[in-house]
């Protein structure tokens, strides 16, 4: 648990090097700006100031990169309320119920409430990781393929909870999404359907697919209208709804810390990355909800659950990285990298002999995600003021941004060329009433599922038994089977209820018919 | 066409996209088992692009109409409140060729930015979009669109660790 | 990509200096005179963060020193390298692009197993300073004690331990190759594949799998969580004294070295324009014979020591020959 000398020494160490303090706006800017930006990635901003940080102290560039780190956690949920475009696969649950707010004229409430979650769950991370990084750590590094198979089930089961009309055109489109998530070079070694091109050997870019899917469904039909909102009178950018939303996270404490848990523990898995955990914190918010009904129509809770997983997943990546040296997804990675830079090498080591200095990074990103606050507030006061712009003017301007901005992921015009492959796919998909989002899922989570699946099959021999030498895997289909199984129940029961009303309306609406006539 | 002595119309669209969806998916299939029948490759390739097949086939019955089905079916379309995971694409016949102009210029845009340069394209592309949009004096065509081409192309270049190929700029 | 190389000659007559209007057309031998007169771009192809990553952005500043002109890092990652050994090979035949990359055993990986369009001989190494072995071990509190018990145990019952290994690589070459020299049938293997070095030695480290076989530099920060059981190099590591050989098992087999990292050029180059070659490589040698840089890399685990083209060459083909030998193993 806490070490009260160190704690004291980190405490010390904060304000002795208070000049360092003064990365932590910049930071924060650079970050919010960055994963604004569509396609740029919270690791694309990290290493994009990664050469700059060379130059600063030890202390300081961590200071500026963590920074960095929290403002592009939250930054990414900007162009997912306001435009529906996720800046990054962290952000997609965050477009289910945030775009549908400012549909309505709430995208100061949603940005708000996300800001809100974001840093109560930036912090909560940060607290539990200051009282358990040894043991979590080493926890973490016990959890094998066929946990994260579980866990990636458990992402897909959120295609359950998006409803479509068609059940088969849902199941088709899932599928469908899968299979092009896992073309490339698979965990094996055996390369499949990259029709000879080198960049698909990687895989799909997701980032660039992604927008492509969900600009052809949003953003290029803004072209018929003069402003991305409909209704005038819900064009403002007002400070006093923003705080309203801010505090109005508050009353939704169970869904803060159910999201906080779920963002911690698949943050802090190594190579799982931040993708799945707010899909994970999402499906399960709007089955236990009484209202999941209204989730996916604007409902508040949607973008607080979507945005506490990412930002708590901040947390703990840093325990994975700090404790064991090992990168929990990109931005770990680049952070890492920073470290070695300045000559110190993270791991069970540096935690041993450097608790204070361990400590002092963990308290400084608590304050950064209380600095968050009030930049956010600001950054928020700018950039929703692209409701205001009329559409002729932001919707190019938008284009070309998220069109250079997948031509980042890699420097190569294959991104730009993905995007419009999947818009038009896209186009075809909404046409015909397909959902989306079971592409898009299948797509971030077809990699994982066979990976997982197949080292699974691997380390048991093929032999399905092997399930039962892993309770942790065992609980998590269990837990998973049960909710499951909950839902359906509840579902039934309520289907139920609701067709005798029908009916009785029904029969109502006849016998009114019946009385005009006669 | 009839059948049964029930009129049917054929939704060619909806038709060429799941012949597309399964057409895509037996290619990847038969070339995941031309690299190799090894479990270690088809272990989850094969049974998921099989249930897709089989979904394929579900849902083609779909694109075929009663004609007397489409008569009757009300139209419920609830279009007052949005659905961000269904979203709706305009019927309006303008608003159609808008967005569909959009979608090609962005086609030829993205095929066009290693040919003619990423400054070139951007230029061109954010005068047409804006044109499409709505916007038809010139001066604000030629100023705006300068203007998104330089903030982008020298922002772009600032932030991201690789070469952009330019003409001009 | 052709057009990316077609755009840049054009841009470096229309838009450099107002020498450059006849440029093109003078003989190369004319330009070398002048060569570096711009930065110079280093191609690594890994993404932001990994050793090659690291090793150019702290040798940059003494590179820059060398050579009398900035260098600028373009990471091109993907696709094993094989994305940016072809970026390197398609620019401009001029000197303004060299290479920082995992020579081996990316090089001859993608040419033997992804049909990458190049050849092994179409890249000149100029100094590759860091070289890694396989190394396999087991987690810190695993009851395995050696390698040889480990060989038996899979003699008797070859599904008893399962391991973990990246398909396709150097790693994985090794391991079928001393399973051989043991009379081990390699296919009846409980063989968990990973699709990297890092993935594979968390799986070690948290004993998901038995014995992973892995790069060993990769290792050091979780020295602690693992017991190292055998590595696959004639004599001990200077930078890992404490791991075993793997020939002190008793079994005795070839193996090819993990990884050869460093700088390279185009052979074209070298071929072409050897006074710019030259210049490269005297500007290489004197960064890396640099004091100072020495020491700051010594604080990063970076390695600079000046083998030479020569050595290196030698050493990058050698092990590339050794891969060839062995490719139907890593198929």
């Amino acid at each position: 648990m806490l070490d009260f000398s160190a704690f004291q020494d980190a405490l010390g160490l904060m304000f002795t090097s208070a000049g360092s303090w003064g990365w932590i706006v910049p930071g924060l800017i650079v970050g919010l700006v960055f994963s604004a930006i569509p396609g740029v990635s919270i690791t694309m901003a990290m290493a994009i100031v990664l050469p700059m940080s060379l130059y600063m102290d030890f202390f300081s560039a961590i200071v500026f990169l963590t920074s960095v780190y929290t403002g592009a956690g939250y930054g990414g949920s900007v162009p997912a309320i306001l435009m529906n475009i996720p800046g990054s696969p962290s952000s997609f649950a965050t477009t289910f119920d945030g775009y549908a707010m400012s549909k309505k004229g709430q995208h100061n409430e949603a940005l708000g409430y996300a800001l809100f979650a974001s840093t109560i769950c930036g912090i909560l991370g940060y607290v539990l990781l200051l009282l358990v990084i040894e043991p979590m750590a080493n926890i973490v590094l016990r959890i094998g393929p066929v946990e994260m198979f579980a866990v990636a089930v458990w992402g897909m089961l959120l295609l359950g909870s998006l409803g479509s009309k068609y059940l088969t055109r849902g199941l088709l489109a899932a599928a469908f999404g899968i299979l092009l998530g896992t073309v490339g070079m698979n965990t094996a070694g055996f390369v499949r359907g990259t029709m000879g091109i080198p960049t698909l050997l990687d895989g799909i870019p997701p980032i660039p697919a992604m927008i492509g899917l969900l600009a052809a469904g949003q953003l290029l039909t803004l072209a018929g209208k003069d402003y991305i909102l409909d209704a005038e009178e819900a064009r403002e950018v007002s400070v006093r709804k923003i705080l309203k939303g801010c505090w109005g996270t508050m009353k939704y404490p169970g869904v803060l810390i159910r999201g906080s848990i779920i963002g911690i523990i698949i943050g802090a898995v190594p190579g799982v990355g931040s993708s799945i955990g707010n899909l994970i914190a999402y499906a399960e918010t709007k089955r236990t909800s009484k209202d999941s009904a209204s989730f996916g129509k604007g409902n508040p809770k949607g973008v607080i659950a979507a945005e506490s997983a990412v930002a708590s997943a901040e947390g703990g990546s840093m325990a994975t990285m700090l404790a064991l040296g090992i990168p929990g997804g990109g931005a770990t990675a680049i952070l890492i990298a920073a470290f070695m830079m300045h000559n110190i090498v993270p791991g069970p080591s540096f935690i041993e002999n450097q608790k204070p200095m361990v400590y002092a990074i963990i308290l400084n990103n608590i304050v950064q995600a209380l600095v968050l606050l009030v930049v956010g507030i600001g950054f928020i006061y700018v950039a929703s003021s692209v409701v205001k712009v009329r559409t002729r003017y932001i919707l190019p301007a938008i284009l070309v941004i998220a069109t250079l901005g997948t031509y980042a992921v890699t420097g190569e015009t294959a991104g730009p060329i993905t995007l419009f492959v999947f818009a038009l796919l896209g186009f075809a998909l909404v046409r015909y009433e397909y959902p989306i989002a079971a592409v898009v899922v299948g797509i971030l989570l077809g990699r994982m599922l066979e990976t997982e699946f197949l080292r699974s099959y691997q380390l048991s021999g093929g032999n399905p038994l092997y399930i039962f030498q892993r309770p942790a895997a065992m609980a998590i289909f269990g837990v998973m089977l049960i909710s499951l199984f909950m839902t359906a129940w509840g579902k039934r029961k309520q289907a139920k209820q609701e067709a005798e009303e029908e009916a009785a309306m029904e029969a109502l609406h006849q016998q009114e018919l019946a009385g005009r006539k006669s | 066409m009839r059948i049964n002595g029930h009129s049917y119309t054929i939704d060619y669209g909806h038709l060429a996209l799941v012949g597309l969806i399964g057409g895509a998916t037996l290619w990847y299939l038969f070339d995941a088992r031309a690299v190799s029948t090894s479990i270690n490759n088809i272990l989850l390739v094969q049974p998921t692009a099989i249930f897709a097949l089989l979904m394929c086939l579900l849902i083609l019955p779909q694109c075929f109409h009663r004609v007397a089905d489409e008569m009757a079916a009300p139209a419920k379309a609830k279009q007052d409140e949005y659905d961000p995971l269904m979203p709706k694409l305009p019927t309006e016949r303008s608003d159609v060729i808008r967005m569909g102009g959009l979608g090609a210029a962005l086609g030829v845009f993205v095929f066009a930015l290693d040919i003619v340069g990423f400054d070139i394209a951007i230029f061109f592309f954010t005068a047409a979009s804006m044109a499409i949009c709505g916007e038809r004096r010139p001066a604000r065509l030629v100023l705006y669109s300068l203007a998104v081409t330089i903030c982008t192309v020298y922002g772009f270049r600032a932030l991201i660790p690789f070469p952009m190929a330019t003409t001009i700029l | 990509m052709t057009h990316i190389t077609r755009r840049d000659a054009f841009k470096l007559t229309a838009g450099g200096l107002a020498a450059a209007s006849g440029l093109v057309a003078m003989p190369a031998i004319v330009r070398a005179a002048n060569y570096p007169t711009r930065p110079i771009n280093v191609v690594v192809p890994f993404a932001t963060g990994g050793y090659n990553d690291r090793l150019s952005r702290a040798f940059a500043p003494y590179l820059d020193k060398a050579f009398g002109q900035p260098t600028v890092i373009v990471n091109k990652p993907g696709a094993g390298t094989q994305l940016g050994n072809t970026y390197a090979l398609q620019a401009p035949n001029d000197g303004y692009t060299i290479l920082c990359t995992s020579a081996s055993p990316y090089i001859p990986l993608t040419v033997l197993l992804q049909n990458a369009p190049y050849k092994i001989e179409d890249f000149y190494m100029i100094n590759l300073p860091s070289r890694d072995y396989t190394l396999a071990a087991t987690s810190a509190d695993s009851p395995l004690k050696s390698f040889k018990e480990v060989l038996d145990k899979l003699k008797a019952d070859p599904s008893s331990l399962s391991i973990g290994v990246q398909p396709a690589s150097a790693d994985y070459a090794n391991m079928v190759l001393v399973m051989q020299a043991a009379e081990i049938d390699p296919k009846k293997l409980r063989i968990v594949t990973y699709d990297g070095g890092g993935p594979a030695r968390n799986a070690t480290a948290g004993a998901q799998v038995d014995v992973g076989f892995v790069g060993a530099e990769g290792f050091l920060p979780l020295k602690t969580k693992i017991k190292p059981l055998a590595m696959f190099s004639d004599q001990p590591v200077e930078w890992y004294p404490e791991a075993p050989l793997a020939s002190a098992s008793g079994v005795k087999s070839d193996y090819v070295e993990g990884s050869q990292r460093g700088w390279a050029i185009t052979a074209k180059l070298k071929k072409e324009q050897p006074e710019i070659a030259k210049t490269i490589e005297a500007a290489v040698e004197k960064a890396s014979k640099d004091a100072k840089a020495i020491e700051a890399l010594k604080l990063q685990d970076l390695a600079t020591t000046w083998y030479g083209p020569e050595a290196s060459n030698k050493a990058y083909l050698a092990n590339a020959a050794k891969m060839a030998k062995y490719v139907d193993l890593l198929k």
